[in-house]
């Protein structure tokens, strides 16, 4: 094995003694005889290694415990509650318990939006156009009621020419 | 992290808050380092551990001894730690621009130095802080769970669900890192 594969082994499984033994034994007769590797190995462990030996396990603070404790008890329904909510807890912890899905509710109610959405848009635009030949239906029936009157008014004649002829 | 006896867990998933409490002695400091060396951070960390222990208490029910308590509290323990750290770095990210998030996780611990009181020591947990500054923290988890709790590559790999030579590149670059860091490179 060349020095390039054993330094491979030396910062993984020789270091964390996870090499089978075959292959301990190989790494070992290695680092006799090859100063270069053994340096590795060394500076290896002193920069890897050490700097997680030379510190301590820090406890958490008492409070952690008292907040957990907390925080359990105000979700526990207590036995002074109502017989109906008790079952609606009992219920709602044994079938419910799945977290409510928030992005796909999310997704699903976007999606019924924007369908809504698009199924006002042309209702709209139908809205107007139906305003718009009302407005025009009504203006041709005032064109057409003026025009009756016109029509009508024969008694009324305005002009000579009129006269002349009807 | 000791062992906890069946009868203790048993008597925990049945609600027994003292019980739990057991639990949470023999557990909570594992949980707790963990959580300090990968959220870098003293106050983030407490808050991760508080969030392992309630989903432990509320999925303990569940619990039914196909794995080990140990096994099953290293994994939650590890997700909420990579997950939490992740969701904050990515705020950090949008808050401070292109600042590096692994240094801003480095340096924002000031009030953390303040309590160490050991000179030594303090100098001790700043190099560590510094060093775990320059991993990413896939590869923190696996070396924290590596040298802290001693754990073998193949409970590593069951903790954080990757395959056993995912934990080997991850120490690897790790080591690397670190080695890299304080020396100004490993000779190859």
């Amino acid at each position: 094995m060349n020095c390039e594969r054993i330094k491979e082994v030396l910062i993984t499984d020789f270091m964390d003694n996870e090499c089978p033994d075959a292959l301990q034994e190989e790494v070992v007769a290695h680092l006799k005889a090859c100063g270069d590797c053994r340096r590795f190995d060394e500076l290896l462990r002193q920069k890897a290694r050490q700097p997680f030996g030379a510190i301590k396990a820090v406890n958490p603070p008492e409070e952690i415990w008292q907040r957990i404790k907390g925080s359990i008890e105000g979700s526990q329904m207590p036995q002074s509650a109502p017989a109906w909510k008790r079952v609606f807890e009992l219920l709602r912890r044994n079938f419910l318990r799945e977290r409510v899905p928030v992005f796909g509710l999310a997704t699903v109610m976007a999606a019924i939006l924007v369908t809504f959405l698009a199924a006002q848009a042309p209702l709209s635009r139908k809205r107007l156009v139906k305003e718009s030949l009302q407005e025009k239906s009504e203006y041709m029936l005032s064109l057409h009621h003026s025009l009756n009157q016109d029509m009508n008014g024969d008694a009324d004649f305005e002009s000579t020419i009129e006269h002349y002829f009807f | 992290m000791v062992d906890i006896p069946r009868e203790v867990i048993e008597l925990a998933k049945a609600g027994d808050l003292e019980a739990f409490e057991k639990i949470y002695k023999a557990a909570s400091g594992f949980v707790y380092n963990v959580a300090l060396r990968i959220m870098n951070n003293r106050q983030e960390a407490e808050e991760v551990t508080q969030d392992v222990f309630l989903k432990v208490y509320r999925n303990l029910r569940d619990f039914e001894f196909r794995s080990s308590l140990k096994t099953w509290m290293y994994r939650i323990t590890a997700n909420t730690a990579l997950n939490a750290y992740k969701r904050i770095s990515k705020v950090r990210n949008r808050t401070q621009g292109l600042e590096s998030v692994e240094n801003t996780a480095v340096f924002s611990d000031q009030a953390d130095k303040d309590i160490i009181k050991h000179d030594e020591q303090k100098t001790n947990e700043e190099a560590l802080t510094l060093l775990l500054g320059r991993l990413n923290a896939d590869q923190r988890a696996c070396i924290v769970l590596r040298e802290i709790e001693g754990l073998r590559y193949e409970e590593i790999a069951r903790a954080l669900k990757i395959n056993i030579n995912t934990v080997r590149s991850r120490l690897k670059r790790a080591r690397e890192a670190m080695a890299a860091f304080s020396q100004g490179g490993l000779e190859k």
